[in-house]
């Protein structure tokens, strides 16, 4: 409305020269190109909860069970053990999909013991809608996302979750995904980024396939891996989202040295 | 995880909108979340029991694979059920097609519940349009469904009576 009144001064009341107009013109472009695009941005930003770590530096580390092997299943627990070893908990998220007994579906490496095999077969759900993937963290703490048919274990890995649907695949969204899709659900996922940081993110509200893939790549990823639905929980109190609860398999943290 | 989402449903789904329940819909063909793991519900409050058998229909809309793998359990469970939710049972199947091991029993309660002057119209019509489907794949069927048609063509409302009029040449020029 403000734009249209100064139109109708400059034509009518004021006669302006033409490269005020033509600036009046670009600025008026300009607001509408801000009023079309910034509630989109803001929205993706609303809805996703993302989290970059760099595994160089940060220790990133994928937990499944207590010191008395039982299942951590909760953040609430993995907290209370980290903090044992005197670490703080920084970050938290669900880390694959699981079996009832809450052990990892598919290959769950940890501190480069093999716990659960890879898991290739075929079946129904989401772990199985191929192409599915492994995120995983080398001895020298490099990240990486890719197809599970494309894995190789002669490297020496020191943490990794198998999971699906594959998000990205070199840089493309999974063909499965449909824009527009009804198919909502809260969903996590991890991605690497071109500086070869791991982005992990999480929907506040429920989201498709196709949008959650789309955020990934608009992060420059080019290999982004699903690890959940519905279960979904994310632990990141210097973003004020501090869910502690959670019943589920492997969980992804990252942890600082407790300030004594 | 799965107890937690039984949870979820049995507290929330007798006052969950159609939107909810096509998320969780979603959520138990993602998960392929077995119905069996689910189907206490069905013996639970009617208001739970009768949200529930609709999730099961959406199920059925966004993947009839899915509700297919499904149906023999749900008709042998439904034996155990109130005899009212039987009637779901032919739209699962109007949504994903009969098991061919259950084809036999599903003809029995088609025509019964065609019959029947308890069945109300719209689960008629749906009974018509899964015995037309067998009809085509059984074609002994189609005597019988014909005379059904004519016995039931002036009990109801004129829109039903003209589709059985269309279905009945349909089935006479076969």
């Amino acid at each position: 409305m403000c734009v249209f009144r100064v139109h109708v001064i400059s034509s009518k009341t004021f006669i302006l020269p033409r490269t005020k107009i033509i600036s009046l013109r670009l600025l008026l472009l300009l607001a509408l190109g801000l009023i079309a695009f910034t509630p989109n941005s803001r929205s993706i930003d609303d809805q996703i909860l993302a989290y970059t770590v760099d595994a160089k530096t940060q220790d990133l580390q994928l937990y499944w069970k207590n010191e008395k092997g039982e299942p951590l299943k909760s953040i609430q627990n993995l907290k209370a053990y980290v903090e044992r070893k005197n670490l703080t908990l920084t970050f938290a998220m669900n880390g694959g999909m699981f079996n009832k007994d809450f052990s990892p579906q598919g290959l769950f490496i940890q501190n480069k013991k093999t716990l659960v095999v890879l898991d290739t077969a075929s079946g129904n759900g989401n772990f199985y809608l191929k192409p599915n993937g492994i995120f995983y963290v080398t001895d020298d703490n490099l990240p990486y996302v890719c197809k599970t048919t494309d894995f190789s274990q002669h490297r020496k890995i020191k943490f990794a979750t198998q999971s699906g649907p594959m998000l990205l695949i070199d840089g493309q969204i999974h063909p499965a995904f449909k824009e527009g899709s009804a198919n909502l659900n809260i969903r996590n996922g991890v991605g690497i980024l071109p500086d070869n940081k791991v982005v992990f993110a999480m929907s506040k509200t429920e989201i498709n396939f196709y949008d959650f893939a789309k955020y990934f790549q608009s992060l420059g990823c080019k290999n982004a891996l699903y690890l959940d639905g519905f279960v979904s929980r994310t632990y990141l109190p210097e973003k004020q989202w501090t869910q502690t609860d959670g019943n589920f398999g492997v969980i992804i943290g990252v942890t600082n040295k407790a300030n004594k | 995880m799965r107890t937690d989402f039984y949870r979820e449903l049995e507290s929330q789904i007798a006052t969950s909108s159609g939107e909810k329940r096509k998320i969780w819909a979603n959520t138990i063909i993602e998960k392929d979340i077995s119905l069996k793991e689910l189907s206490g519900l069905l013996k639970g409050e009617h208001k739970i029991a009768s949200h529930f058998l609709w999730l099961i229909s959406e199920i059925g809309i966004l993947n009839p694979n899915k509700l297919l793998i499904e149906l023999p359990f749900l008709l042998d469970l439904s034996d155990s059920l109130n005899p009212a939710y039987k009637t779901s049972l032919v739209s699962f199947w109007h949504y994903a097609g009969v098991p061919p091991e259950n084809e036999g029993k599903a003809i029995d309660l088609l025509f019964q519940l065609l019959q029947s002057a308890d069945t109300n119209v719209s689960i008629k019509t749906r009974c018509i349009w899964v015995l037309l489907k067998l009809a085509k794949k059984y074609p002994e069927l189609k005597n019988e469904l014909k005379v059904c048609l004519y016995d039931q063509n002036d009990k109801h409302t004129k829109d039903f009576k003209k589709r059985t009029v269309k279905l009945l040449l349909e089935l006479g020029n076969d």
